[in-house]
């Protein structure tokens, strides 16, 4: 098989890469030069030939070769090309592939840029991807097979079932909710960040293996920036995605799969920090090397815990284990135990000069940001594995999102505190006396809009103390970026990156703790007031090609139309519900669709369960349980007798229906009738439930006064909401006026 | 020992002893019915829905009602506030996170666990259907 012989292929080169890369670390002058003239060699060569095993995964994606497993089980003839993109990465194998082929590219620029830490850094580069390409290897030694080739075919994957080559004539396609222009872009921005953190660690390792602790800094830096910026975009498009899609009216779910991109983020972030501090005072070397290495290490380790799936049981995705366990196991295992096993062997002769600047500076309260920054993704890594861990001992704990908003929340306060004071601190350079002078006007523009917010209705002591934190830093930093943006317009980007924090803070208790959700019955073509708006139910329509509900919205004259989304998915084999969503400056409204009440739909009498003395509605008729009583308990002949009351045009006619178990063990319904032909059959007891379960014949249920078709919806208003994208959108702009300057002068200096 | 790593150290130690109270407050711990009798908060359940038995939502109250078989077989009926999750006709098994009240058990989280959006229910052994 050519195709996996190419895989195969890349994963020997890769080996040959670390191989080579290692030994010309323990060597000198013409000999160094040997192996390092391979390692390049072989690692340019497989990144060849994972370069083509990437375009042919396109290739037999975009032709529709069903012989291949992957192909027919990610994608469909009728997929458009935008989804058939999206289909490279719907499966583990695809978006292996494509981790790998982002690494292989970062590899190649830091190869060029390193200087002499390239064969300190490629070796751990090259070996980590060696790692990864085992995933997709597809080797069978004996019965052991590692990896999970993307190019198994049909035959290979249900050997007996099919015949030898079989080509299935479509496949089974994409799961509607990744048909979606996000989640198109989303996987390959979070894998891009996934991958730049690979170079902070492999720089931090080197810097250990070498011991040259500062050197490595400025190269890392800008990578450590774009991990940062990548990381960060890839989780705010997948909660966007979540927003928009799934319908339950939030973002952010502390799941195991989003925590599993939010810990490295939150470990870059930490590292950006502690590595400017070192820069500017020569201190926290171990800690710089710890949040590299931390920040990589998180990566690996949520790759683990939701590929392995050993958090099947815990997670809302859940994820069938390719029987990479072991394989994942050995990789996480390997990088915890070099990273955090140098830096011991290491720690003793790290140097730590003393801390020499004033407690009131800005790298100081940089040190303490990064400190909350790495507890709260410890703390969040912890909780996220706790299920896993907890399971060997008994019950599994597990850690809803409750337990993890109020790890975050002090987190989050002091933090914001720390990003206005921090911030101010630096801009008066040095000196108490400025700096009191600096903080009246933030201070008191928080205090004022504080209490504007109380009085609007933020009534939570927590979030009161987080409002005011996340307003002092957002009034702290734009004072900031007002003085500096004449004249260093490019010092900027640490001011606008905390803006968006700030921001993105308020928009969190606005929109998190603050939104109104209610349920909503829309009668079609009549309008019900919904949080201010005339909302009309006008029948169907469609939206992205699938099926939707038309809503219409109107407001003080301007009109607005909703489509969200309802449809049945034979791929899913269920509904598929999306909302749609009313944006306005100051908040969202938005609509999930629930279900649609059919007239007549619900006047199904075949099987009608009743509790005793219960009432149902069917047209204008009442029926009720009246009554339930034994007429012989003995075990060989049960009797029951069931009444009921049957209410129409005020008249009430009584029914009793007979209900037995003789010898024979089988139920004997005895129907009654009443005079005008309405005939009631007891289908089943449930004694242990008091439930029964009845049929009812020849109710006329056609009545005129029905209702028309009803959709149910759930409504709900979220406040300021756009801050959540805007904040994340302004910090993410900050970031990469960072990276910019950072590039300039990310030589190393020898 | 430097003021500042001390400082420093216990800085960390309280975080940790606050992060073990933040996060033991809101363990919900796995039960069945049986369980959830005579546990104390609220309790996590996982079943499957019994479709034998009548669901329904109620507008009104903004309710979802079912019938929830829990690992040991036995079915109770849940009242979950807020509407029919998606997929729910789909999952392989249901979460219910709640309290049992007189007999009902009141529910303000379900987790429903399909066959994955990331991967396909095949894995090795699994049947092949087209």
């Amino acid at each position: 098989m050519i195709y996996k012989s190419l895989v195969i292929f890349a994963l020997v080169f890769f080996a040959l890469s670390t191989v080579g890369y290692f030994l010309s670390t323990r060597k000198k002058g013409p000999v160094q030069d040997q192996w390092l003239l391979v390692s390049r060699l072989s690692f340019a060569l497989a990144t060849v030939l994972i370069t083509a095993v990437f375009a042919i995964l396109v290739y037999l994606l975009t032709t529709h070769q069903f012989q291949y497993n992957y192909v027919y089980s990610y994608s469909s003839i009728d997929l458009p090309i935008k989804y058939l993109v999206s289909t490279f990465w719907a499966g583990q194998e695809g978006s292996f592939i494509l981790w790998i082929f982002l690494l292989s590219l970062i590899g190649l620029f830091v190869m060029q840029s390193s200087k002499d830490y390239e064969p300190y850094v490629m070796t751990l580069f090259s070996l980590a991807i060696t790692f990864l390409m085992t995933m997709i290897a597809g080797i069978h030694i004996g019965d052991i097979t590692i990896g999970s080739s993307p190019f198994k075919t049909i035959y290979e994957a249900f050997p007996g079932q099919v015949p030898a080559g079989f080509i299935p004539p479509d496949g089974r396609g994409l799961n509607p909710l990744l048909q979606n222009y996000w989640m198109t872009i989303h996987p390959p921005i979070l894998f891009i960040g996934f991958a730049s953190t690979l170079v902070p660690f492999s720089f931090a390792f080197a810097a250990l293996w070498r011991e040259k602790y500062d050197e490595w800094i400025r190269p890392a830096m800008p990578w450590t920036l774009w991990a940062g910026l990548a990381l960060g975009t890839g989780i705010m498009l997948g909660g966007y995605w979540a927003y928009e899609t799934l319908g339950w009216g939030g973002y952010w779910a502390w799941d195991p799969v989003e925590n599993g991109s939010l810990v490295p983020w939150l470990a870059t972030i930490a590292c950006i920090h502690t590595m400017l501090v070192q820069r500017k005072t020569g201190t926290l070397k171990r800690f710089t090397i710890f949040t590299a290495l931390f920040a990589f290490i998180m990566v690996v380790y949520s790759t683990f815990l939701t590929r392995s799936g050993v958090l099947a049981d815990f997670s809302v995705h859940s994820f069938s284990s390719l029987g990479l366990y072991n394989q994942l196991l050995l990789f996480i295992l390997t990088f915890t135990g070099l990273g955090f096993g140098m830096l011991i062997y290491r720690w003793k002769r790290i140097p730590y000069p003393k801390y020499t600047k004033e407690i009131y500076s800005r790298e100081f309260a940089m040190i303490v940001g990064a400190l909350l920054l790495t507890l709260l993704s410890v703390g969040t890594i912890i909780g996220t594995s706790l299920p896993v861990f907890s399971k060997m001992f008994g019950e599994p704990i597990i850690i809803d999102a409750a337990g993890f908003n109020s790890l975050a929340l002090p987190i989050a306060t002091l933090i914001a505190l720390l990003i206005g004071v921090g911030q101010l601190l630096w801009f008066s350079k040095t000196g108490l006396k400025t700096l009191s002078l600096n903080l009246i006007v933030p201070v008191s523009l928080a205090l004022v809009s504080t209490i504007i917010v109380v009085i609007l209705g933020i009534r939570h002591f927590g979030m009161i103390i987080l409002a005011f934190s996340a307003l002092f830093a957002l009034f702290a930093n734009l004072m900031v970026l007002f003085r500096i943006i004449k004249g260093h317009a490019q010092l900027a980007g640490g001011a606008l990156a905390h803006i968006g924090i700030a921001l993105l803070l308020i928009g969190f208790i606005t929109s998190g703790k603050y939104d109104t959700v209610q349920s909503y019955a829309l009668p079609k073509n009549q309008a019900v007031e919904v949080f201010g708006y005339n909302l009309t139910y006008k029948g169907t329509s469609e939206r992205d090609g699938k099926g939707a509900y038309r809503i219409t919205a109107e407001k003080a004259g301007n009109e607005y139309q909703l489509d969200p989304i309802f449809y049945f998915s034979t791929y899913s084999q269920a509904w598929m519900k999306s909302p749609d969503i009313l944006v306005q400056p100051t908040y969202d409204i938005y609509i999930a669709p629930v279900t649609v009440e059919e007239p007549g739909k619900e006047n199904d009498l075949s099987s009608i369960q009743f509790k005793k003395l219960e009432t149902k509605q069917f047209g204008d008729s009442k029926l009720t349980f009246t009554r339930f009583k034994p007429l012989s308990m003995n075990p060989d002949d049960i009797k029951i007798q069931l009444d009921f009351a049957l209410a129409r045009n005020g008249n009430v006619d009584s029914i009793s229906a007979i209900y037995g178990i003789g010898t024979d063990r089988i139920p004997k319904s005895v129907p009654s009738q009443t005079k005008d032909g309405v005939i009631l059959t007891v289908k089943s007891i449930d004694a242990s439930n008091g439930v029964i379960t009845i049929s009812v014949d020849g109710l006329s249920t056609d009545i005129s006064n029905q209702k028309p078709e009803t959709l149910i919806v759930e409504a709900s208003k979220k406040p300021f909401i756009g801050l959540v994208w805007l904040g994340t959108l302004i910090t993410m702009a900050g970031l990469s006026i960072s990276i910019f300057r950072r590039w300039k002068n990310k030589q190393i200096a020898i | 020992m430097n003021k500042k790593l001390l400082a420093g150290g216990l800085f960390i130690i309280a975080f940790a002893v606050y992060g073990i109270f933040a996060f033991k407050e809101n363990v919900n711990p796995y039960t069945n019915f049986k369980g959830a009798e005579k546990a104390w908060g609220a309790v996590q359940i996982k079943g499957v829905w019994d479709q034998e038995k009548e669901s329904s939502y109620s507008v009104e109250n903004h309710t979802f009602t079912f019938w929830l078989k829990d690992e040991s077989g036995e079915t109770r009926q849940i009242v979950f506030s807020g509407s029919k999750p998606n997929n729910f006709e789909h999952a392989t098994s249901i979460v219910v996170k709640g309290n049992l009240e007189n007999d009902v058990f009141i529910s303000d989280r379900i987790l429903v666990k399909c066959p994955s959006k990331y991967q396909s229910e095949q894995a090795d052994g699994v049947k092949f259907q087209s």
